[in-house]
């Protein structure tokens, strides 16, 4: 397995770390509600999932937390078994006595689900951009991934656990997209700064069927452009008709089961889409394109969206929209207060690794301070980010059952002056902030 | 007082109208519709009728009485203005509207021919340079690129104008010369600045046309000026537009003269008139050999979506344009029409009046225009200008063809209406030439139940002129669509 990047993360001072060890942080600050959530861990441990506990488990207890529709709660204590999230306890039962466990302890911090980018080029070896025909559903920007590219390293940190990886918007139909986390945790490497030197059962459904590591799904959406970048000198189209006849030509022969499999697919409603915009006529087109067709499509658009917002709705299941600077005016800025107001569900992309790393946070920030609700803001780098490319039954939400991906904020992410104090993938901890950064 | 200059008939329809208007509108409108009341010094109906002093009600976007004393009903919108004069909206058949489709140039690109490497300046660096006022988009252009928008750096610069070439420019689709399967609204920009500019001009509705660079062209579109995007669109895939001539062969910057590198289609037919016509006729044959299922080859193969709509219009269910200028053009229209049993509606004709008994013969309705001594725009460039008359547009007018006026690219104070303007300075009068910028281009483009006249139960596309339209002090101070005012200028 290509593990150099996990190989970085190995760090002698690991086993002196003061946070990960329940017994030594109880000895030193006693705390009475520590105590009792220690004895909830212990509880859990002991009795409720026993099973688990055998195998590879972690426990992380916050006073805050971001929920699945945004808002930031408080007390969380989550269990974490082969790499999912097993078991949440939001507020704390009475306790009984048992032998504590492995627990993470963040005070004041806010467990957030993992960031996600839905229009990334992180990890792209190479250029994304198959160039020779217009209509290339056949490409996969997984063939793109280099597990070893320093982006990804540098978009975990920042707490982008996450990211869609896109084939480049230069065609009409580039290919298929693909979600891959930032960090790969194979089966043996698990929680290279733990004392517990446990066995991990690999986990398959990280790995695609192509054999590349640290894949939550290889297979799409397909993506569609509408803007100007498919528009060359040199091969059809060569203009915005052009593109739209060629297009309307594709999803008609697709419906007659005629093309690659992808887009029969697609038209058939069994693989959902991502399409490109630039400007609001582009989205007048998709509209025209792909309404009434039941599709699962979700809406990339930089445009000015004021102008297109409405009924949008009824076409993409959701719209991403960003990246957000400082530089922007405040009506661009408003966008994705627009759109949230007329019923979409907006999802913000920060077209790494085009920017800096905190690229989506800053966005998310923006796009509150403009309007969007914060709920919102943090649904939009997380959860909503998740259904827009449609693997939110794996990530994006702190729920039983999905991929134990969290970022440890030192408070809300929305503000920018929080930090990033650790990350985990998969139920490990990838990155920890006082620990790379203690000198 | 009822000024009826075309005869009584219209007074008893108008009256009838407006009895029957009254009982209506007792019985089934409600309180809630929404009623604007236009007081004018004279309605120009569009029909050849006026009524003077007028009054006009719209009722829910409907003309709903047109009369002289009609009582206003409450809550009515009631707009008077002194000395004006109220027409239908105007309706250009051929406008050509800035799209945002331009090729965004592309910093890659490669010099592909000989031409391209030794134009000076076309492959240095990667500063922006600028190509002077007459880039339609106003756009910064990249030095090794080529403007899609002005042909910069071939083009619109002085040496450029000093070895006459010519813009390369189109935004129609380079990849085959036989595109009907594309449409023209899907490079059109519903909101383009554009189409408040045809507003201004007192245009409510448009054909869009296709460009000239393809010899089959996109299909058109019927849309308004005005009013939410979403209700703009009347008619998204109308007539195809073919074009005889030069301009399929230097429009669009493919069809090179042959020191070629490679062959595609990049450097392609035609490069003639022969050309356009063997392009042209080729297109209906393949149509027609697939019709009876025999396999079609040869050079130039025509899309399996594009013999669809060849099909259709040679079964008449899809109207047929052809842009064609000069006389040796429009005769050769006319001979390929025949051939195929094609009927068509004749674009620019400007030199028609050298054949108006040949057109005439084959009953081809024309969109004539715009009128000029000098051409202006890419209109320049072409060979096929140099035989403009001022007086054409009467001679098509007095002859039996059914004869619109359009302003194509022309805009605001050198729009439809002073292309009218100038109609009436050749010899026209008012009343002739009011029809040929509203009831007739409606006939023309199909939409004459709905719009192009004042008349009862008809869409309130109207235009309220200072004055006397047409006049060169007259400007459109007010003009609604579907009873909605969309442009008001009453505060100067």
């Amino acid at each position: 397995m290509m593990r150099g990047h996990i190989e970085k993360l190995k760090r002698p001072k690991i086993e002196t770390s003061t946070y990960r060890n329940d017994c030594a942080y109880g000895l030193r600050l006693f705390d009475f509600s520590i105590f009792r959530r220690l004895v909830v861990v212990a509880l859990l441990i002991g009795v409720g999932i026993g099973e688990v506990a055998a195998a590879d488990t972690t426990v992380l207890v916050a006073d805050r937390y971001v929920a699945p529709d945004g808002t930031i709660k408080s007390d969380i204590l989550i269990v974490v078994a082969n790499g999912r999230i097993s078991r949440i306890v939001p507020e704390e039962p009475e306790g009984v006595d048992a032998k504590p466990g492995v627990v993470d302890h963040y005070p004041g911090a806010v467990v957030c689900p993992g960031l996600i980018d839905v229009r990334s080029a992180v990890g792209a070896y190479g250029s994304n951009q198959e160039e020779a025909f217009a209509i290339d559903p056949g490409a996969s920007a997984i063939e793109l991934v280099d597990r070893n590219h320093p982006v990804f390293r540098a978009a975990a940190v920042a707490g982008i656990t996450s990211v869609l990886l896109m084939p480049g918007d230069g065609n009409l139909i580039s290919g298929a997209a693909a979600v891959v986390k930032t960090v790969v945790v194979d089966g043996k490497g698990a929680r290279r700064d733990s004392r517990t030197s446990s066995s991990r059962t690999s986990r398959s459904r990280s790995s695609g069927r192509r054999g590349v590591p640290g894949v939550v799904r290889d297979d799409g959406p397909l993506v569609f452009s509408l803007g100007q970048s498919p528009l060359r000198f040199d091969r059809a189209p060569t203009s915005r008709g052009g593109a739209v006849a060629m297009l309307r030509e594709s999803l008609r022969k697709a419906k007659d089961g005629v093309g690659h499999q992808r887009l029969v697919d697609f038209v058939g409603g069994r693989l959902d889409g991502l399409v490109v915009c630039d400007e609001a006529m582009d989205v007048d087109a998709a509209v025209n394109l792909f309404g009434g067709m039941n599709l699962s499509l979700t809406l990339v658009f930089t445009g000015a969206a004021s102008d297109v917002s409405a009924g949008l709705s009824d076409v993409f299941r959701a719209t991403a929209t960003g990246p957000y600077d400082y530089t922007m005016s405040p009506n661009a800025l408003s966008h994705a207060a627009a759109l949230a107001k007329s019923g979409n569900l907006v999802a913000l992309v920060a077209r790494a690794p085009g920017g800096a790393p905190d690229g989506l946070r800053v966005t998310a920030a923006l796009a509150a301070r403009y309007g969007l609700d914060a709920s919102l803001a943090r649904s939009a780098m997380t959860f909503s980010a998740a259904r827009a490319v449609g693997v939110a039954d794996r990530i994006g939400s702190i729920e039983q059952g999905k991929d134990a991906d969290f970022v440890i904020f030192s408070d809300d992410p929305l503000r920018l002056d929080a930090r990033v104090l650790a990350v985990y993938v998969d139920g490990v901890r990838v990155y920890s902030r006082e620990l790379e950064e203690t000198p | 007082m009822i000024a009826l200059r075309n005869g009584g008939s219209a007074r008893r329809s108008i009256c009838m109208a407006a009895i029957g208007l009254s009982i209506v509108s007792t019985a089934a409108w409600a309180e809630s519709s929404r009623v604007t009341v236009i007081r004018a010094d004279r309605l120009y109906l569009g029909n050849g009728k006026i009524v003077s002093p007028g009054v006009l009600v719209i009722r829910d976007g409907r003309i709903a009485e047109i009369g002289v004393d009609t009582k206003t009903p409450d809550g009515a919108t009631i707009i008077e203005i002194a000395d004006t004069t109220v027409t239908p909206g105007l309706i250009d058949a051929n406008a050509a509207v800035e799209a945002s489709d331009l090729l965004a140039p592309d910093r890659r690109m490669h010099p592909r021919t000989w031409h391209d490497f030794f134009t000076p300046g076309h492959h240095h660096t990667a500063t922006p340079d600028c190509c002077g006022s007459t880039c339609p988009r106003s756009m910064q252009h990249v030095s090794g690129t080529r403007c899609m928008a002005c042909g910069f750096p071939e083009a619109n610069t002085e040496n450029a104008f000093a070895v006459g070439t010519k813009p390369r420019v189109s935004l129609a689709e380079q990849s085959s010369e036989v595109i009907p399967d594309t449409l023209v609204l899907d490079t059109t920009n519903l909101r383009s600045p554009d189409f408040d500019r045809l507003l201004r001009g007192g245009v409510t509705t448009v054909f869009v046309s296709s460009d000239s660079a393809a010899v089959i062209g996109a299909r058109g579109a019927i849309v308004r000026t005005g009013g939410p995007v979403d209700r703009r669109v009347v008619r998204a895939a109308d007539a195809v537009k073919a074009t005889m001539g030069t301009d399929p062969s230097w429009r669009g910057g493919g069809n090179r003269p042959p020191v070629r590198r490679f062959v595609s289609f990049r450097n392609r037919r035609p490069t003639t008139r022969m050309g356009v016509t063997w392009v042209f006729r080729k297109a209906f044959h393949d149509t027609l050999r697939h019709r009876d299922g025999v396999e079609t080859y040869g050079a130039d193969p025509v899309s399996d979506s594009a013999i669809a709509v060849l099909d259709k219009l040679l079964r008449g269910r899809i109207p047929l344009r052809i842009q064609a200028r000069t006389q040796h053009d429009i005769t050769t229209a006319l001979r390929l029409t025949a051939e195929f049993g094609l009927s068509f509606t004749l674009e620019e004709a400007t030199e028609a009046y050298r054949c108006i008994d040949l057109l005439e013969a084959a009953e081809v309705p024309v969109v004539f225009g715009p009128i000029y001594v000098r051409a202006r725009g890419d209109r320049r460039f072409s060979s096929e200008v140099e035989q403009s008359r001022l007086h054409t547009f009467k001679t098509l007018l007095e002859s039996d063809l059914m004869t619109a006026l359009t302003a194509n690219e022309l805009r605001e104070e050198d729009g439809l209406a002073r292309q009218a303007m100038y109609a009436m300075r050749f010899g026209l009068t008012r009343a002739q030439v009011l029809p040929a910028v509203t009831s007739v281009p409606a006939k023309i483009i199909g939409v004459a139940d709905s719009i192009g006249t004042l008349e009862w139960g008809k869409r309130a596309d109207v235009v309220i002129w200072q004055g006397e339209p047409f006049d060169t002090t007259s400007r459109a101070l007010v003009v609604l669509i579907e009873g909605e005012i969309v442009l008001d200028r009453r505060a100067g």
